[in-house]
């Protein structure tokens, strides 16, 4: 993709860096099966909430072309949150309600949204 | 090539002998699909039956205690009413992850409604520092996303068995959300 920022792969899954005027977003394509998956995602992820922050722009996670993540993959999403509120980077998750494995998930991921919009969960 | 050894794979039912690898996990996933399609299940209801199956492996190869050549094994059996999915493993009797297992197991029963457990896993795991290790989750997954029931015992050759059932004549599984 031409605009891309930067990509990372893993296995089958392949995470990708892309900007916009209003958010950095970072894609995430294919399957997160690792056995330690943050030894791959903590860095990625790390890496987006910096340029984020720089930007100051919030950061998407889009997972809507994710077709499976294990529980392990979830535990690093999770935490993700906290580390954006460390950092002070508005995070928006976005997922597919036409994936039901997602819609139920991120169904969950809906009690971390503050009310300042700080963490946001938002269903396509 | 990941060692997975098919012992049967009739009509709804699927009996694999797996190496404790994590690749040899990995690759039954389409099998799980395939056996749950034949017998009748919908795609919604295979895939999450393939992760129920997916998640019990991924536990028995990070929690099992396999002695040179010792598999693990995944059996499904689906009859019109439910699907069990059952993953035998080697374990120490007394093994702390046993006592932890079934504490999970009991807090997960405690909830009247799996997404309940989901979330209140979620919240703690978030406060946790970042590893790989025991976090539940799983468990609690396999309860919401599978919407299905988990029990274990340990057989006469001390292999830790952990079911999943699945009841298929109700509707949203045995599970209800709130």
């Amino acid at each position: 993709m031409e605009n891309t920022l930067k990509r990372w792969t893993q296995s089958s899954l392949v995470i990708t860096l892309l900007p916009s005027p209003t958010a950095l977003r970072l894609q995430w394509e294919g399957k997160s099966t690792a056995r330690e998956p943050r030894l791959f995602l903590v860095p990625v992820l790390l890496e987006a909430f910096e340029n984020a922050r720089a930007a100051a722009l919030p950061l998407v996670l889009d997972f809507t072309a994710l077709d499976y993540m294990n529980s392990s993959t979830l535990t690093s999403v999770v935490r993700a949150l906290e580390e954006s509120r460390r950092l002070a980077v508005p995070v928006v998750l976005e997922y597919s309600l036409a994936k039901r494995w997602q819609a139920l998930s991120f169904d969950a991921f809906r009690t971390f949204e503050t009310a300042d919009g700080r963490i946001k969960v938002l269903g396509k | 090539m990941p060692e997975v050894r098919t012992r049967r794979a009739d009509l709804g039912t699927l009996d694999l002998q797996i190496a404790p690898d994590w690749e040899a996990v990995k690759a039954v996933w389409d099998t799980c699909r395939e056996v749950l399609a034949r017998a009748g299940l919908n795609d919604d209801e295979t895939y999450q039956l393939a992760m129920v199956a997916r998640e019990l492996l991924e536990n028995a190869v990070k929690f099992g205690a396999f002695a040179e050549g010792e598999r693990i094994q995944l059996a499904i059996r689906a009859a019109a009413e439910e699907v069990v999915v059952e993953v035998k493993s080697r374990v120490g009797v007394d093994d702390a992850h046993l006592r932890r297992f079934d504490q999970a197991i009991q807090r997960i029963r405690g909830f009247q409604y799996p997404f309940e457990a989901f979330v209140e896993r979620m919240k703690i795991v978030s406060a946790q520092p970042s590893s790989d290790g025991e976090t539940g989750i799983g468990l609690t997954r396999i309860a919401y996303e599978g919407r299905s029931i988990i029990d274990f015992y340990l057989d006469e050759d001390d292999l830790l068995a952990v079911s999943a059932v699945y009841r298929r004549d109700v509707p949203g599984g045995v599970w209800r959300t709130p």
